[in-house]
């Protein structure tokens, strides 16, 4: 998987659309990611979030299912 | 999602990166995680206890003890999941004896957690406000062990637990309103 893969097919959603993107969904079924540093991580996450920081992600992508669909802040 | 983390308005954990995950290794069997759990909640129960045992306003004695209760209800759904994936018999008198006992759902000790809270809780609202941060990150961790285990029983174990926190949460935020509006 190539870091652009990530991104192939981005849509944008706000606050309210992430929220009924999420509880339309079982737990598993995607990866919901935080791309921030870790300080700013355990300030507040979204609960399940996985921490990849931006920095690191080309580098840690196999860390990313490719068969789920990913939600990304 | 557009505006990231401040823009949410839902559930917020504050838990460490690595906080709890440290107790699981990644290949952990149903039994196993389902022990671990229940030691979790056991210990949590406990520390509900403890602030029913501090508290002396008497509504927010009830609203600890109404946790203590939740937990006691959580200890024995996860009693029942425990039976249909172990091998062998064991009471469950036995199966206590042997769980991890000594941490918070949230990877944190009794002792570490009072610890942040130094002004004592006096208040219903106050005591309700703790709980959901303790429920929230009980979730977190779930959804965040089910991410990190290999095998695909224990991870749906995780997630059934971490729907059981959801469902707890949801309850809790009921009781949290209720609260607000009356007062």
């Amino acid at each position: 998987m190539r870091f652009s893969d990530l991104f192939s097919q981005i849509k944008t959603m706000d606050a309210d659309e992430s929220r009924k993107w999420l509880d339309e969904r079982s737990e598993g079924s995607y990866t919901l990611l935080d791309v921030r540093e870790p300080e700013e991580y355990e300030e507040g996450h979204i609960p399940g979030a996985v921490l990849i920081p931006l920095s690191e992600l080309p580098d840690r992508l196999s860390e990313v299912d490719p068969q789920k669909p990913v939600l990304a802040y | 999602m557009k505006g990231g983390i401040d823009a949410w308005n839902g559930l917020v954990s504050r838990a460490e990166v690595d906080q709890g995950i440290y107790l699981i290794e990644g290949g952990e069997s149903p039994e196993e995680v389902i022990a671990l759990a229940y030691g979790l909640e056991a210990a949590t129960h406990r520390f509900y206890q403890d602030l029913v045992g501090r508290a002396e306003d008497p509504n927010t004695r009830n609203a600890f003890e109404r946790l203590a209760r939740d937990e006691i209800h959580h200890k024995d759904h996860l009693w029942e999941a425990y039976k249909t994936v172990a091998e062998g018999h064991r009471t469950r008198e036995a199966f206590e004896t042997e769980t991890v006992a000594k941490t918070l759902e949230d990877g944190k000790t009794a002792d570490q957690v009072l610890a942040q809270y130094p002004d004592w809780i006096e208040r219903p609202q106050e005591a309700l406000e703790l709980a959901m941060s303790l429920e929230t990150d009980s979730l977190d961790l779930y959804l965040r062990m089910a991410q990190k285990t290999r095998n695909k029983k224990t991870s749906a174990v995780f997630y059934d637990l971490a729907n059981e926190e959801k469902t707890h949460l949801k309850s809790l935020g009921e009781v949290f309103r209720r609260k607000v509006a009356s007062e």
